[in-house]
């Protein structure tokens, strides 16, 4: 629970921008009027901001050409520099585990950038070597990996092949000479004579003693022989019994003589078969010789292929007979399981091919390879079987490389969040990366769903940097859930949302929209249609200070904006068409803004805009629905009684307020009580609500106006509903800044403008927030004509002052506030309600209450 | 042109035979000549008697060596169950080709002999019985009847498929030129037949020629006639020259090699004497 709420605390204080804001509020002293800050910065709190402030418009004349075609190209890396710098150093580092995670906005270029630096990188390496997979001849199972220098793999396969194809012509050939048939003859005349030398002779003795050696169903029998027959059973009886003894034991003598030669005869088998083995094996060393003699001159300075060249030889001598003779599959060799291949090759052939799993040949630089669906099989590669009479079979010229496999030696790049979904690839990510070797295991092996019999080859070293690219959510989960990340990935490169708005970044800017529309293939922009690209950047970032560092959605809009000059007949795309562009990009995505707009005009959905309410106040929201957001104006309402100083949040009470609102209003209840809560307690119930709201309220955007209503409500001061507020407070009533201040203002602009613009209207935003301001044209030029107004605050008592029409009031020493002041209504109300809270008053005003009503009657 | 006319063709094995081969070809035969099949199976009396003796032993390779029993009840049972895998191996045959079929057991060699003696049957026997240990061969009961040329006998070669050479013995006698037509009958597949004609006494090589012509027109095949010298060695020479696919050669012989060694040296599939 500990770590959660710390990752939680790093995560909002790390990613929010909004608490970055807050701090640099709290850094802004109050600025007056006749400051030279104010005097510098063009606009002073509590009075209506200027119009040139509220959109910080792109002087086009400044930014000195006439189209983008007189700009030079720029890489990706504009405002990107601390990614930049950590992506350097990650891929510089050759070190285990300084893998990178770049992660930023969705938008933000963050593949090109990484591609840009990592071809520079990649082109001043050497080429990775190529590698194989070869047969493991000691155990067919384990497949052995062979490291070849860049560009001799194929060679080698070649060489291999070439090797084969000589071998089933010439070694037949070479059995069906003269020379070898008549050594054959040699051995099986040999073999031959030896029974014969063996059995004709016992024959003969036997024959000698009238005794016949037969050929029974199952072996050899002796028999004594009269006439060539052998003695019928009743004339064996009627012989001597010398005769007969005779007979019986010459017969028992030659059976002992046939058995001694029976026995042997396993022995000769032996040595025969052997005799034919070794005339087999000279045969076939003398062509296997010759023809690898070539291979082992091509790659004597390999030792490793040279020792597998060795290996080749002796297990062709071994199997010579699969040359010679129709193949069969080798004994527990890879012939045992191996499949025909899909060139027609015979299982006992595929033993000696070469499997080339990465082939660098023709490579310049080290490779960078980004895998689009990191499953666990096409990180690691897989093993692939084929039916071969109706089993599946496999061997290792079916092993695939994967994604680490061709980028070994150079640059793997990932999504991360597809890498984090996709089957096992992180684990097997992790576990290579871990290993520093690439083991290729299928992956029923890898979970021990399978027992049948597999490959297991032989691990390949692993010499990668990856590059992981995701959301910064990712990262931060990553970093606090996965402990094997921090090791794994040591470079974290951030990527940023927007750049800073200065002169030069400007120019840069302006060189990548040139890039964008060269590389688009869009017409060229002219200087006014790049100064209105980079307002509606600076918009995109929500500071008018700053600049959208997410390229894709500006090179949406310049497509866009083609389409339209397009349309226009334009040769260059002009201010005017990218206007039109974001209009017409508002346009396809107003529906609901739109329906929202109307209600209000048809006051089904109740918002004032003249006029004064007591304990009511225009309060403002931003609804985003995908990609778009926008303001929407909420009525906020307080009512105030007697009670025990509690400030109730209605929203929170029915489970609608999130808890950051629900902050917002204990905030607003702690400044009540700092402020009038000194001399005794507050006897009051306030309850808050956004009327007519029927979804989840959060943030506190809204707490400004949550208690100005409250106070208009203490004090029964009603409040002009010409104004909408935004902004949260602190407990001391300062007012801090909000995010979506543009969104608000236009949302509460589009609903005046319907109602017509009267000069009254106006919203009160935090002073913080006159930074973001990037407004629409339209209300920068309403508010210039004078017919509506942005006014920025930094206290509770400017906010007061203007939407009451009264002075707030300052306490004097006593904390006394003065008479016609706002605070000292709420003060005396806040008396009154603590003086009923008692109970004696409270019997004394119910005694006199009830005396009044007597006398009334 | 004389005709060979065989009505039915007898196949006899032995326990020591291989006896689904031999009915095989047999049975090849018989299809092409439309004939019968008759299936003999020969119980050796040799063999009973001597299972009927007191010290009747065998010895066999599995046995290691050792001596074992050879007693007449064995005999029995296993003769008895040849005989029925091969009167089940004619009738399979029989019915794939569409063959009428008989069969029989005898003990009696002669009986089987006289077979070959009836007119219009032709009886196809194994050369050799299986041999022991890969290979050493004793005489068996077959040999006898290869050394009595006086009927139209077929020695099958033992492993043979009935595609090797063919070896015509021919004698002066007035059926000689059956035997030939049979044996071109039965050479050479469909390739062209290349006929090695030796010392024939009483016949001459250009009679062999002549009959050659006409057969080969009425088979419809081609052929070519060479002749080799008498003795044995150069007859040899000329069977491993032209590879010839039948061989015509006095029955009575070669000088200095005898029927037997010749078929073992030439590797004839069948021998077709007269």
């Amino acid at each position: 629970m500990q770590d959660r709420r710390s990752f939680l605390r790093r995560f909002f204080a790390e990613v929010l921008p909004v608490t970055a804001d807050r701090e640099l509020f709290s850094a802004v002293p109050p600025v007056s009027a006749d400051s030279p800050v104010a005097e510098k910065r063009g606009w002073v709190a509590g009075e209506p901001l200027p119009a040139s402030i509220m959109r910080h418009c792109c002087d086009p004349s400044q930014l000195g050409f006439s189209t983008t075609d007189e700009l030079t190209e720029v890489g990706s890396l504009v405002g990107q520099g601390r990614a930049v710098d950590a992506i350097r150093l990650g891929i510089a580092m050759r070190r285990r585990g300084f893998n990178v995670f770049a992660f930023g906005p969705s938008g933000a270029g963050k593949h090109t950038l990484i591609q840009e630096l990592l071809e520079r990188q990649a082109a001043t390496e050497p080429a990775p070597p190529d590698w194989c997979y070869v047969n493991n001849f000691a155990d067919a199972r384990r497949p052995r990996c062979l490291k070849l220098p860049t560009g001799r793999a194929i060679p080698l396969r070649d060489a291999m092949k070439r090797l084969v194809a000589d071998l089933r012509v010439g070694l037949p050939a070479a059995f069906e000479r003269e020379e070898y048939r008549a050594r054959r003859e040699v051995i099986e005349q040999q073999f031959k004579h030896r029974h014969e030398e063996a059995f004709g002779a016992l024959q003969h003795k036997a024959e000698e003693k009238g005794i016949g050696l037969l050929r029974t169903p199952m072996g050899l029998a002796l028999a004594p022989i009269r006439n060539g027959e052998v003695i019928p059973p009743d004339v064996f009886k009627g012989l001597s019994a010398e005769e007969r003894q005779r007979l019986t034991a010459d017969i028992e003598a030659l059976q002992g003589e046939l058995e001694a030669v029976v026995r042997r005869i396993p022995d000769w088998e032996r040595e025969h078969r052997e005799a034919v083995r070794q005339l087999n094996r000279d045969t076939t060393a003398v062509v296997v010789g010759h023809l690898l003699a070539e291979i082992r001159t091509a790659f004597a300075d390999l030792a490793e292929v040279v020792a597998h060249l060795q290996e080749v030889e002796r297990d062709i001598l071994e199997h010579a007979d699969d040359f010679i003779t129709e193949p069969r599959p080798a004994e527990g060799g890879v012939g045992a399981s191996a499949p025909a291949g899909p060139d027609g090759d015979t299982p006992s052939f595929r033993r000696y091919q070469v499997n080339v799993l990465v082939d660098n040949s023709g490579r310049q630089g080290a490779p960078i390879v980004e895998e689009d669906n990191p499953t666990h099989q096409n990180l690691v590669g897989r093993i692939e079987h084929l039916a071969r009479f109706g089993a599946l079979v496999t061997d290792f010229n079916l092993v695939v490389s994967g994604a680490l496999h061709k980028a070994n030696g150079g640059y793997l790049v990932l999504d991360a969040r597809r890498l984090l979904t996709a089957n096992f690839g992180w684990e097997s990510l992790k576990r290579a990366l871990r290993a520093e070797e690439i083991r290729t295991v299928s992956l029923e092996q890898l979970l021990s769903l399978a027992s049948t019999v597999s490959l297991d080859p032989e691990p390949i070293p692993l010499e990668v940097k990856v590059v992981l690219i995701g959301p910064p959510m990712l990262y931060y989960l990553l970093s606090e859930l996965d402990p094997d990340f921090p090791e794994l990935f040591k470079i974290a490169a951030e990527f940023d949302d927007r750049i800073d708005r200065s002169a030069e970044n400007i120019g840069l800017y302006a060189q990548l929209i040139a890039s964008a529309a060269r590389r688009e293939k869009l017409r060229p922009l002219d200087r006014t249609a790049v100064a209105r690209v980079i307002e509606e950047a600076a918009r995109l970032s929500g500071d008018a200070a700053k600049l959208s560092a997410q390229i894709r959605g500006v090179t949406d809009l310049l497509q866009e904006a083609d389409h339209v000059a397009a349309g226009n007949g334009n040769a260059a795309i002009a201010a005017a068409d990218v206007e039109a562009a974001v209009a017409a990009r508002r346009r396809r995505s107003d529906r609901v803004y739109r329906r929202l707009q109307e209600e209000i005009g048809r006051n089904t959905l109740r918002i004032e805009t003249e006029g004064e309410r007591v304990g009511q106040v225009n309060g403002l929201s931003v609804i985003t629905l995908g990609r778009v957001s926008f303001g929407h104006p909420s009525r906020i309402s307080a009512q105030v009684r007697l009670g025990k100083g509690e400030v109730i949040d209605i929203e929170r009470e029915v489970a609608l307020g999130g808890p950051i609102h629900s902050k917002g209003v204990l905030i607003l209840a702690g400044f009540l009580g700092g402020r009038f809560g000194q001399r005794g307690s507050l006897s009051l119930t306030a309850s808050l609500v956004f009327e007519q709201t029927y979804g989840g309220v959060e943030g506190d955007s809204a707490s400004a106006a949550e208690l100005f209503a409250l106070l208009s409500s203490l004090s029964d001061t009603p409040i002009r509903q010409c104004f909408a507020v935004t902004g949260s407070i602190d407990q001391f009533g300062r007012i801090q800044a909000i995010g979506g201040v543009n969104e608000k203002i236009e949302g509460f602009f589009d609903v005046c403008e319907a109602r017509g613009l009267t000069g009254e209207q106006g919203v009160l935003v935090p002073a913080a927030n006159v930074q973001h301001l990037m407004l629409r044209q339209d209300i920068a030029a309403a508010a210039a004509a004078g017919r509506f107004r942005v006014i920025p605050i930094e206290t509770v008592d400017q906010g007061l002052e203007w939407l009451t029409g009264m002075p707030a009031g300052e306490p004097n020493l006593a904390g006394e506030y003065p008479n016609g002041t706002l605070n000292r209504r709420v003060a005396s109300r806040l008396a009154v309600l603590a003086k009923r809270g008692r109970p004696s008053e409270a019997n004394e005003i119910h005694r006199k209450h009830a005396k009044g009503e007597r006398n009334n009657g | 042109m004389a005709e060979l006319t065989v009505r039915r063709v007898i196949v006899a094995c032995d326990a020591v035979c291989d006896i689904r081969p031999a009915v095989e070809e047999a049975a090849a035969l018989a299809a092409r000549w439309h004939a019968a099949l008759h299936g003999v199976f020969l119980e050796d009396e040799n063999l009973f008697r001597l299972a009927a003796l007191p010290f009747g032993r065998q010895i066999s390779l599995s046995s290691r060596g050792a001596s074992e029993s050879f007693a007449a009840a064995d005999l029995e049972k296993l003769s008895s169950a040849l005989g029925g895998a091969m009167r089940q191996a004619l009738a399979e045959v029989a019915a794939r080709r569409g063959l009428t079929w008989s069969f029989g057991t005898l003990r009696d060699l002669p009986t089987v002999s006289a077979m070959a003696g009836i007119e219009g049957d032709l009886l196809i026997v194994e050369t050799a019985a299986r041999p022991f240990a890969g290979s050493w061969r004793p005489r068996s009961a077959w040999d006898q009847l290869a050394e009595e040329p006086a009927r139209p006998i077929l020695l099958r070669r033992r492993g043979s498929v009935g595609r090797g050479i063919v070896l015509v013995l021919v004698s002066n006698g007035t059926d000689w030129e059956r035997t030939l037509g049979a044996g071109f009958a039965m050479a050479g597949g469909d390739e062209e037949i290349v006929v090695l004609v030796g010392e024939t006494a009483g016949v001459g090589v250009e009679a062999v020629r002549r009959s050659a012509e006409r057969f080969a027109a009425a088979w419809g095949r081609k052929f070519q006639v060479e002749s080799a010298a008498a003795d044995g060695s150069a007859l040899l020479r000329s069977v491993q020259r032209l590879d010839p696919s039948l061989i015509v050669m006095d029955s009575r012989g070669a000088d200095g090699i005898t029927m037997r060694a010749l078929m073992t040296a030439t590797r004839c599939d069948v021998l077709l004497m007269r």
